[in-house]
């Protein structure tokens, strides 16, 4: 089985052209997907379904930084774990404090602003640690890649502070 | 409206046999069919003219259904037997009737089914078998006007529909002897008339409020490609609603207590319906209350105190728009058009509060009722095999996250909300006790965290697993939503690769016995024969492989496979040439698999190859799309 990166042509590498990954993505939608296949054999039919849902899933990973970082390092053969081991303590005590302003965003004065502004500050931190991976994965030594496994583990805490902030917008609204 | 030409300059008609393809939008209150002519996409009349064909089906003891208008007349006089806004009731349970607000004027019955069944003067029927009665009229619609047999339809359903009401229409369509290409989101159906028609190009806003549902979808449309970012919605909020809580207002108004009878809730609910209306066109209206042709009230609405009553109900659409554009990661500015779809969106009130909402005047230019059956023949029509839009492809998504239950009453999430589908995800399970041979998946869909808060949509009950100490066996339970966002589970024991067999308890649809009971009973109701349909759906499966497979041995035949592997294929495919002429279903069907197994491998190369080939020369491609 081809690799996400070899299926789209691409460079293995923690940079990808998101327009030129999308373009590649359609153009092999364009000659796989079910639709191209509804007056074809059952055989045909089942075939499609199934490429078109993986080329879906190596576009998924390689669109999302997270996904395709968590992809680069398990293709090192360094899959990363969801514990929080080798965190350090002041990334740790940040993420407490940020849990607690989410917690008291339904008492806020305006809540869905208190929201807003909460989601740009978890995005700030987002482009922080994609900014790390992009430099320790272009060094890609075996030193930098232990020090994105460990951005990899902060972008999934913030990641899963991101899903709750969403849900709590869902039941504010 | 006018859509744009779309048949190849230089090349006629004539040339190719034209596939007669039609889509469906089976709505909540109308029904509409439309197929493309001539390049055109256009919805069909009734021989009076009419072309919504409202969603009414009335049963009585000797004779076989009304449908349409002629059903909807009765509604008041005989509301135990007419069927109204049956889509909401498809796919749900007793329990969800019995939540719901809607003041249903029928008696269901709860046999053995989970599909509960309404108590009519002509049987006991299931809201399929109703759905069913409607598509069948719109069949024969587009049959007389065409003049042959439809090949193929898609039919549309709400984006936000879940996997059990995504079933049941498919059951309806197959019970109404109808081939379906594709089950199409409605507001994609949408997306797809509007896009073609205006060559538009960005991100759009589709907001379709209708009888009975409401979705919203968020597409990019670039280069004939139509991708969904996300969709949201309410399976339960539509312009029904809007007219109960008029009618509602009607009879504490007039000082009639709410235990007056059927009848009479319905001819109430026809003025609201006529007095929503009219308060599109004008600022009030005068309404007044009879019993027996005696007036016991007069009074009148305005449209002021018309949107105190709707605005509760417009605003619940809003939160749903709010999170489409947090999935689909655009704000508000991104929005380059929303296009308003469905009878709901004539309301001055709704174009108003979704204006304000998204900071911009909505579309409406275009006919609400009508651009999601255009939209589906559209689709059909390609679908088919009429290659008139040969590079379009729609990407959509699953509206609501799949997850199966844990321990303790939790849902853990397999397939999250708005992954473009179709789209496969494996998960390993292990057995707790030595030798355990089965166990139990349950499957659930939405986004809340306990079991009780999600719908159940089936028990997938895994068989024939290997007996092994505890914790020794790897199940692999791969789960399959394909293009209509339908779910299917396999299942394999990865140390032994023993496949295990899966058997599927619907918590909200017919198993494969009572479909297959009510096509017999459909089947023998229009005196045809049964082995007779058998045998015509395996020639036609029959011919299908045939000719596809003849089309791919000419292609890749020599380049792809062996001369033996050659000779192999060519002795499986005479004989199903063979079995195909004698009328025997079971036959039949067993020459089409014993030639599947042959052409696998064929197929996987043949397929392999396609992906190769659409990278091959992407640089010039590439540098043409980007410059």
């Amino acid at each position: 089985m081809q690799n996400y990166f070899e299926l789209f042509d691409l460079p293995v590498s923690f940079d990808v052209d998101p327009d030129m990954l999308a373009v590649r993505y359609r153009t092999l939608q364009q000659h796989v997907h079910p639709d191209k296949y509804v007056t074809s054999s059952a055989q045909e039919r089942r075939l499609s379904i199934q490429h078109a849902a993986h080329i879906n899933d190596a576009f998924e990973a390689l669109k999302n930084p997270l996904k395709r970082a968590q992809y680069l390092l398990e293709l090192k053969g360094m899959a990363v774990n969801e514990s929080g081991a080798g965190l350090d303590h002041g990334f740790l005590m940040e993420q407490m404090e940020l849990r607690e302003t989410l917690e008291a965003i339904p008492e806020a004065e305006d809540p869905l602003a208190a929201l807003d502004h909460f989601l740009a500050e978890i995005s700030n931190y987002e482009k922080e640690f994609v900014e790390t991976l992009r430099s320790q994965f272009a060094v890609s030594t075996e030193e930098s890649l232990s020090q994105a496994n460990i951005a990899v583990k902060k972008l999934q805490f913030i990641n899963k502070l991101k899903e709750e902030t969403i849900e709590l917008e869902d039941q504010l609204y | 409206m006018a859509l744009i030409q779309i048949s190849e300059p230089g090349q006629s008609s004539a040339e190719q046999k034209h596939h007669l393809a039609a889509g469906i939008d089976l709505g909540t209150t109308n029904s509409l069919v439309a197929t493309v002519r001539d390049g055109q996409p256009e919805t069909l009349a009734d021989a009076d003219g009419h072309h919504l064909l409202p969603s009414a089906v009335q049963y009585s003891p000797d004779a076989s259904p009304l449908t349409g208008r002629a059903a909807k007349d009765k509604s008041s006089v005989d509301p135990q037997n007419t069927i109204l806004s049956v889509k909401r009731l498809m796919g749900r349970g007793m329990a969800d009737i019995e939540k719901s607000n809607d003041r249903l004027s029928y008696q269901f019955i709860n046999e053995d089914s989970t599909v509960p069944r309404i108590k009519t003067a002509g049987g006991n029927v299931s809201p399929i078998e109703v759905s069913a009665e409607i598509l069948t009229a719109l069949k024969k619609r587009a049959e007389k006007e065409l003049g042959d047999e439809l090949e193929g339809v898609v039919v549309t359903v709400p984006a936000y529909f879940d996997d059990a009401q995504r079933q049941a229409t498919k059951d309806a369509a197959k019970l109404a002897g109808l081939n379906i290409l594709r089950l199409l989101n409605e507001p994609t159906a949408a997306a797809i008339a509007y896009g073609l028609e205006s060559q538009s190009e960005g991100v759009y806003a589709i907001y379709d409020f209708g009888g009975g549902t409401f979705d919203i979808s968020i597409l990019r449309l670039n280069r004939g490609v139509f991708e969904v970012l996300a969709t949201a919605g309410d399976s339960a909020l539509g312009g029904d609603d809007l007219d109960h809580v008029i009618t509602d207002w009607l009879i504490e108004s007039s000082g009639l207590n709410k235990e007056i009878g059927q009848n009479q809730y319905r001819e109430l609910w026809h003025q609201a319906c006529q007095a929503k209306e009219r308060l599109s066109q004008q600022d009030v209206v005068e309404l007044s209350v009879k019993i027996e042709a005696a007036p016991v009230w007069q009074g009148t609405l305005s449209r002021t105190q018309l949107n105190e009553l709707i605005d509760p109900l417009i605003r619940k659409t809003l939160a749903p728009c709010r999170r489409a554009l947090r999935d689909a990661g655009v704000t508000v500015e991104d929005i380059d058009e929303i296009v308003m779809v469905g009878g709901s969106t004539r309301a001055p009130r709704v174009r108003e509060l979704v204006g304000e909402f998204y900071g911009k005047n909505p579309l409406v230019s275009i006919d609400p009722d009508r651009i999601v059956a255009l939209g589906a023949a559209i689709q059909a029509d390609i679908l088919i095999g009429n290659k008139s839009h040969e590079d379009i492809l729609l990407l959509d998504v699953i509206p609501l996250s799949l997850g199966i239950e844990t321990m303790g009453g939790l849902v853990e999430k397999v397939i999250r909300r708005n992954t473009t589908i179709p789209i496969t995800r494996a998960q390993e399970f292990t057995t707790f006790k030595d030798g355990q041979t089965a166990m139990s998946v349950h499957v659930l869909q939405g986004e809340r965290e306990l079991v009780v808060d999600c719908r159940s949509l089936a028990k997938f009950e895994l068989h024939d697993i290997p007996p092994m100490v505890a914790g020794a066996a790897r199940i692999r339970v791969t789960f399959q939503v394909d293009a209509d966002g339908l779910l299917s589970v396999t299942a394999q024991e990865t140390t032994t690769h023993a496949e295990s067999h899966v058997e599927v308890k619907p918590s909200y649809g017919l198993e494969d016995a009572e479909i297959e009971r009510m096509l017999k009973d459909s089947i023998s109701h229009a005196s045809e024969d049964v082995e007779a349909r058998n045998v015509r759906e395996q020639q036609v499966e029959a011919d299908r492989v045939l000719f596809a497979l003849d089309a791919a041995l000419q292609s890749d035949g020599n380049t792809l496979l062996t001369k033996e592997e050659l000779s192999k294929i060519a002795d499986a495919s005479s004989v199903l040439r063979q079995a195909r002429n004698e009328s025997n279903a079971a036959t039949i069907k067993k020459a089409i698999k014993d030639l599947d197994k042959e052409t696998m491998e064929f197929a996987a190369r043949r397929m392999d190859k396609s992906i190769h080939k659409a990278l091959t020369g992407h640089s010039v491609t590439e540098f043409n799309e980007e410059n």
